[in-house]
């Protein structure tokens, strides 16, 4: 009587560990997804912001997806490649070769599983040899990220100018 | 014995069940044929939503999901909530086109081109145009906007 007892109630206990871990078990474990997700995003979109200022066209070229797509801030849509080609140290002696630097604040995200929505407020502030600095460009930009072989990748971005009030 | 074969059958039945589950948030479409039917709906969706602009439509819960974010053309950002009322102008044209529709497993990443034209209170036309993204989200109750935002399309140096 009593080995059957502990043969019910082992098998009760079985059977609501597995619930639990189908049930329970991914609700719980997602907070601490998010958290991670959290960290590794807000490191790749400081990591996208530190090369468009520095010109750094191959570590944009490793945080891309290879469909990825930006909408600019006066609204046009720009490939991968020429993305990449505004970043080349060829197109910072172009534009005279400017120093800036980028303070990333208002962070926001959505994760889905292998997707990401993450919004931000960039301010960039330029300054070119030899000319008066120029006035802080404020941006927000809203980034689909795209996890690829466990690595979190830039898929789209848009930047829209941020006017002041 | 009788217990037995209940247990049996449970588990079976849970690890069937947390197999579909999985399933349908790992894979999601892979043929072509599934991913041509996916963009069919969105650009079903994308155009209803361009009718619904035109006419003023101020309820927008069937095209968004609550919590979705939506970056106007001055870079604010809205979190819409279910059952808000979004005003909206009265436009005279409302035209969408050079639309990117990309799909991947259940999130579809839309962007496009507006052609908005409409009047102000005393009769004067003015136009204007914004490049848009939509990024569009299955859940259990449809495709639904969770993010969007407008960036208006002006030439360089303005």
């Amino acid at each position: 009587m009593k080995k059957q007892f502990l043969q019910t109630a082992f098998q009760g206990l079985a059977l609501a560990i597995i619930w639990l871990s189908l049930t329970a078990g991914p609700t719980l474990g997602q907070t601490e997804v998010v958290n991670q997700a959290e960290d590794e995003l807000k490191a790749l979109m400081k990591r996208m912001a530190t090369a468009q200022v520095k010109y750094d066209s191959a570590t944009l070229d490793r945080l891309f997806t290879p469909d990825y797509v930006e909408i600019s801030p006066i609204g046009e849509v720009d490939s991968r490649e020429k993305v990449l080609g505004f970043y080349t140290p060829e197109a910072k002696s172009k534009d005279g070769g400017p120093e800036a630097v980028v303070e990333v604040s208002e962070f926001r995200l959505r994760v889905y599983a292998e997707f990401a929505i993450v919004l931000e407020r960039l301010s960039f502030s330029t300054t070119i040899k030899g000319k008066p600095p120029i006035a802080p460009i404020v941006l927000r930009v809203t980034a689909v990220c795209r996890k690829e072989n466990g690595v979190w990748r830039v898929a789209s971005t848009q930047y829209t100018a941020i006017k002041s009030h | 014995m009788r217990l037995r074969k209940i247990s049996a059958s449970l588990l079976v039945l849970f690890l069937a069940l947390g197999a579909a589950v999985a399933y349908e948030h790992s894979w999601g479409p892979k043929t072509a044929k599934q991913i041509a039917a996916i963009e069919e709906e969105i650009l079903r969706l994308e155009e209803s939503g361009r009718v619904k602009a035109l006419r003023g439509e101020s309820q927008w819960d069937d095209l968004m999901a609550d919590g979705a974010y939506a970056i106007g053309g001055d870079g604010t950002v809205l979190i819409y909530k279910k059952g808000q009322n979004l005003s909206s102008m009265s436009l005279t044209s409302f035209e969408i086109s050079e639309l990117i529709v990309r799909v991947y497993q259940d999130v579809v990443v839309v962007t496009g081109l507006s052609k908005v034209a409409a009047e102000t209170p005393d009769k004067k036309p003015f136009s204007f145009q914004m490049r848009y993204m939509n990024v569009w989200k299955k859940s259990s109750d449809g495709w639904k906007i969770v993010a969007s935002e407008r960036t208006m399309v002006r030439p360089y140096g303005k």
